[in-house]
């Protein structure tokens, strides 16, 4: 028979053992942030702000994987949301429609984006069974960072735009979420 | 629940709910799998000092690579495959020392009887799970030679030196077959 106390301990070192190991399971999912920095780059010169970004978009990805449950399951939703929120952007000035600088077009664009990417993020929470609080924040915490990659180009004011134009498309499944 | 009552499918869903990343689901496996690797490495390893380390690295194996497990599979299955490795690990490097030889010390035939609580009858399904298993992969004539030298069935009309060889060759693809299953957790 162990002694309780050294079960005690040995119950620390397994939960240690497993968070340690789950964080290191999850770690190739952060490299799912190169893919909008390389769109990023493509589109903005501003390197040192997107290198940033895209730490923060890693960080987030494998702290939401490492949580694991429903926000885990946020984060591919999230991150194809915030791909297709960052490509508006990008696809309408690469051909012309509008300079890579800060505009009313571009801000409009960035609130189009936010509010494709939260759309994105409702049909798939309501496809499935991840209707849930835990899920919407996930996915929306991750489109919000991938798209800001572009819409940082506009401002402060394209950031927030586009947060906003995600919030208004998902909410009304936040509230179903919250109520259900 | 109990630790000295736990049930291969709850075992099975506590697991699946770790991977998934649902802590709560932590206590009650830890409960239930450290009498469970304990007792384990205690057949499979002679020296009870060694068979509580052995135990406990498994353990922090198991709840290490957690976030890996395939649900697909069978939890305590996995998990055994685990603890298998490390006491084999331990016994490899026990012959390097050469304090013993480096075949399993435990007597199969009276770990597959006499369980004497659901642990041991866990431990002793899985035994026989994965004797099932080894067999299983052999060919006829092997199960046929081996069945007859243990008294099970008839000798086939063979000589005594072709029985003999038939027997080792049996036997040789058996060891082989076991390893592989304890060498793949």
């Amino acid at each position: 028979m162990t002694p309780p106390k050294e079960l005690e301990a040995l119950a620390g070192r397994a939960r240690r053992a497993y968070e340690l190991g789950r964080l290191r399971s999850q770690l190739h999912w952060a490299t799912l942030a190169l893919a909008p920095l390389a769109l990023g780059l493509h589109f903005s010169g501003k390197t040192a702000a997107m290198f940033g970004t895209c730490i923060l978009l890693s960080l987030l990805i494998l702290a939401l994987r490492w949580r694991g449950q429903q926000y885990a399951q946020g984060v591919l939703p999230g991150l194809t949301a915030g791909l297709l929120a960052l490509s508006v952007p990008v696809l309408a000035c690469s051909s012309g429609l509008c300079p890579a600088r800060p505009s009313p077009l571009l801000l409009t664009l960035c609130v189009g984006g936010g509010v494709m990417a939260g759309a994105v993020v409702t049909l798939r929470a309501l496809s499935t069974q991840c209707c849930s609080v835990p899920f919407l924040l996930a996915a929306a915490s991750v489109a919000a960072v991938t798209a800001s990659l572009t819409c940082a180009v506009a401002g402060v004011s394209g950031i927030l735009g586009m947060i906003l134009g995600l919030a208004v498309a998902s909410s009304p499944v936040l509230v179903l979420a919250r109520v259900s | 629940m109990a630790p000295s009552s736990p049930d291969r499918q709850e075992i099975h869903r506590w697991m699946v709910r770790l991977a998934d990343g649902d802590r709560a689901a932590f206590p009650p496996l830890f409960e239930a799998l450290w009498p469970l690797l304990r007792s384990f490495s205690r057949r499979l390893l002679s020296q009870h000092h060694d068979a509580e380390d052995v135990a406990q690295q498994a353990l922090l194996n198991v709840f290490r690579r957690a976030g890996e497990f395939d649900p697909q599979r069978d939890a305590l299955s996995w998990i055994f495959g685990i603890t298998a490795y490390e006491c084999k690990t331990v016994m490899r490097r026990r012959y390097r020392r050469r304090e013993e030889p480096a075949t399993p010390t435990m007597d199969l035939k009276r770990q597959l009887q006499a369980p004497d609580d659901t642990e041991q009858e866990l431990i002793r399904q899985e035994l026989l799970g994965a004797a099932k298993e080894v067999l299983g992969s052999l060919s006829p004539q092997d199960v046929e030679t081996l069945e007859a030298a243990f008294g099970n069935c008839q000798r086939p009309m063979v000589s005594a030196a072709a029985f003999r060889k038939r027997l080792e060759r049996a036997l040789k693809r058996l060891r082989l077959a076991w390893r592989l299953k304890i060498d793949s957790p």
